[in-house]
């Protein structure tokens, strides 16, 4: 999962020359137009725009994935089901909507490692999980422009995490898979809902 | 590509003519714009009465067959899938080169109205990525001036129409009960297929609307195959169907009425055919269309006994608007001036929800046909006709819960701003969020008003130079009061199950959408009894051209909470039947 493909160490070089012109993205310029466009490939899908996030902001967001979503039991942490890439992707990516998460998670980002630089002398990624958890909720209720930063990096990363397959078996989700019929619910679960409803029915 | 063996200058229209080889000498015996529903209604009955058909699409070639990407998960496409400006409805949906935007095809919105156009530019055109819904107009909904003095009447009551439903369910494949709903017809015995079993939440659902409210919550009408049909698979369970289907069991007309056609050998299929001017004649018939070769840029002539105009409600009123001549300066088939006017969408409004109870539901897979299995039709005849109501057009009520692929979104559980929950906390959030999610959405009809049109905009057009329409909406009173009605309903529903609303505006700020946002756009070339009044017959012609058809949504009279495309595919049979006997007997 965390093996880097040829095809992604040249996109890393690319995304280094990216990230400088970043800034100027982010006064406003029109959407870039390497986008997969409105008639893209259904089945063999491809992201078509060159990711930007350095080496240190990948390890910065891979400690917040596992502080976000840290493994527990059966389920694999975050940053072990590939969603710093889906993150690198997301802020990469020419669209309105990514880019302005672009800007807010960068912000975001940078503030953590200027509060863990200043309280602890440390890079976030290098810190403990105790004060990585710190530093993070220090950024809840923080003012503009970072007032989003907190609730928007956490729900990205759970967005990542809870369409792979590891996500799917942890939420409760089972399908996917073809079924001649469809079954009625069992007479168990009918009594449980039939129950439910007589207990909500004493309060109409 | 046909050869193009010469150039010629047309002394109507602006641009340059060209003649195609295997063209030039054919006169088809109809021309149709359009290959979405109505289109491929149209193909299908007049290839099959053993008329030649030349069948125009604007969009590109699409197999569903073979680009339907089955059994992928949302982690599969970029971005896990999520909605971006150029996919607006995701990444794996089942619409090419479209969407709320159309690359250099614009349209403009006048200042003070809000009104967004989805359009496909693909073989089959919408019903690629509809969700099949599909419910009959019930005889109230033929009469509505009549019968509660709002709109106008249609020509044609249920009865006329009742056959080629009949016809069409069996044809498509619609899945659904009889069930006795006032207004909400029963199809006869035979015709319907057996409809799925209802998933664990909607059964709590059901009794809870019945058992608190005594509203009924009933197996919906949908247009995916229960039990195969030829050349089509039954359903199996798996697979959103949002982003088509490779098996045939959902009706798109590139799986069904399309390949059943041209196994006829009557009908040609052009794509990349962009229609922009339907010809005439010296006797004021239409002769034939110039379209757009999409590739190329050229302006090629095709010549027809007949025309049948599907290219969508809208496309249809623009290109009937940009076919001015002498004899129609304002536009072709417009002597009533109704062209683009009397345009209605389906008025929505929803709340999202959480309920202890669903969440504690067992985990099972409820993927199923994707698509909800129960819906509550429209339950206040008797409170509207006592006048308790104040709003003269019903809503049905769609309700959404099961274990479905997830989206992206299903995992945002954080608010903008507030201190999110995250960690093992972050896990338990999600895990119930996802069982015990709810949506309850309103689907109501709505009464035509003067505000509500579209025309060209004077100025904007499109990469061909063609002028593009401009909209102009607002809801009338019934709407805006139906959908505070139908808010209030849903927070004493979720109240009842015990659940928590955790979006939909505050009572009596019930959020209605923008117009055209629920695609149900209709009504622009309505038909009716009479020529001032109406731009068709009733058998879908125009008044002012006796061989000009309309077999899409334009024509509808009124719009009542039922989802148009069942209607579309009954009016299109009728139309087209019509056309096939005036042809056979030279009437045309």
């Amino acid at each position: 999962m965390t093996s880097i493909t040829r095809r992604e160490a040249l996109q890393f070089a690319a995304a280094i020359t990216l990230a400088a012109m970043r800034p100027q993205l982010a006064m406003g310029m029109p959407a870039q137009s390497n986008g997969y466009g409105t008639d893209p490939t259904l089945l063999t899908p491809v992201a078509t725009w060159s990711r930007i996030l350095t080496e240190a902001q990948r390890a910065l967001f891979t400690a917040l994935c596992d502080i976000v979503l840290p493994a527990a039991g059966a389920h694999p942490s975050a940053s072990q089901v590939g969603v710093v890439d889906f993150l690198d992707e997301w802020v990469s990516a020419p669209y309105p909507a990514m880019q302005r998460d672009c800007q807010l998670l960068m912000s975001g980002a940078a503030e953590l490692d200027r509060r863990m630089q200043e309280r602890y002398a440390t890079p976030f990624a290098n810190a403990s999980a105790v004060q990585q958890r710190e530093i993070f909720e220090s950024l809840f209720g923080a003012d503009l422009p970072l007032r989003n930063f907190p609730a928007r990096v956490v729900n990205l990363i759970s967005g990542g995490y809870y369409t792979t397959t590891a996500g799917y078996a942890d939420m409760g989700y089972v399908g996917n898979r073809a079924m001649a019929v469809f079954p009625a619910p069992t007479a168990n679960v009918i009594q449980q809902i039939d129950a439910a409803i007589a207990n909500l029915a004493k309060r109409w | 590509m046909p050869e193009i063996i010469a150039l010629v200058i047309d002394p109507g229209p602006q641009f340059w003519i060209i003649e195609m080889s295997n063209t030039r000498d054919e006169v088809y015996d109809a021309i149709i714009v359009g290959s979405g529903a109505g289109g491929s209604m149209a193909a299908y009955v007049l290839t099959h009465a053993g008329l030649r058909v030349l069948l125009l699409e604007s969009g590109r070639a699409y197999d569903p067959r073979s680009e339907t990407p089955m059994f992928r998960t949302n982690a599969d496409a970029p971005l896990r899938g999520a909605g971006t400006t150029d996919k607006p409805f995701g990444y794996f949906d089942a619409t090419v080169d479209g969407g709320w935007s159309v690359p250099d095809e614009p349209y403009t919105v006048a200042e003070g109205s809000t009104f967004k156009w989805w359009r496909a530019r693909m073989l089959g055109g919408r019903t690629n990525h509809w969700s099949c819904a599909s419910l009959r107009f019930g005889p109230y909904d033929f009469e509505e001036f009549t019968r509660i003095g709002v709109g106008v009447d249609w020509p044609i009551g249920y009865e006329e129409l009742a056959t080629y439903y009949d016809r069409v369910e069996q044809l498509i494949g619609v899945f659904g009960a009889a069930e006795g709903i006032e207004n909400s017809p029963d199809s006869p015995p035979g015709i319907l297929l057996p409809p799925p079993e209802p998933r664990a939440g909607e059964v709590f659902a059901q009794r809870i609307f019945d058992q608190r409210f005594g509203v009924r919550v009933v197996p919906i009408h949908t247009a995916v195959l229960t039990r195969p049909l030829p050349d089509r698979a039954a359903c199996i369970n798996a697979t959103p169907c949002m982003w088509g289907c490779s098996i045939g069991a959902k009706f798109q007309t590139p799986t069904s009425l399309l390949p059943t056609a041209l196994k006829t050998t009557r009908l040609q299929i052009r794509t990349g055919a962009v229609a922009c001017e339907v010809t005439l004649n010296s006797q004021g018939r239409a002769s034939g269309i110039v379209y757009i070769d999409r590739k190329t840029g050229a302006h090629i002539r095709v010549r027809g006994r007949s025309v049948v105009l599907a290219a969508s409600a809208c496309e249809t009123a623009r290109l009937l608007l940009n076919s001015k001549s002498a004899m129609f300066p304002q536009g072709l088939a417009n002597s009533s001036g109704q062209v683009g006017r009397n345009l209605t969408d389906t008025a929505a409004t929803s709340i999202y929800a959480h309920v202890p109870a669903l969440a504690e539901l067992p985990v099972v897979n409820e993927d199923a046909t994707s698509l909800n299995h129960v819906y509550a039709p429209w339950w206040g005849f008797r409170d509207q006709a006592q006048g308790r109501l104040g709003f003269a057009t019903g809503y049905h009520t769609s309700i959404s819960t099961g274990r479905r692929m997830p989206w992206i979104e299903d995992a945002f559980v954080n608010k903008p701003g507030e201190p999110p929950v995250y960690g093992a906390a972050l896990r338990e959030r999600v895990r119930y969020s996802y069982g015990a999610a709810i949506s309850l959405a309103s689907r109501g009809g709505m009464i035509p008003n003067d505000d509500c049109y579209c025309d060209l905009d004077p100025t904007v057009k499109d990469r061909w130079g063609l002028p593009v329409l401009r909209f102009h909406w607002r809801w009338g009173p019934h709407e805006r009061a139906q959908s505070q009605h139908a808010n209030k309903f849903f927070r004493e529903v979720i109240d009842a199950m015990g659940g928590t609303v955790l979006s939909g505006a505050e009572p009596g700020e019930a959020r209605i959408t923008s117009g055209g946002e629920m695609i149900h756009e209709v009504g622009t070339t309505r038909m009716g009894a009479k020529p001032g009044t109406s731009v068709l017959n009733q058998h879908s012609h125009a008044w002012d051209v006796r061989n000009l058809y309309v077999a899409d949504g334009g024509s509808f009279a009124s719009h009542p909470d039922k989802n148009p495309t069942l209607t579309i595919l009954a009016l299109a049979w009728r139309a087209s039947e019509h056309l096939a006997n005036s042809l056979i007997k030279r009437e045309l």
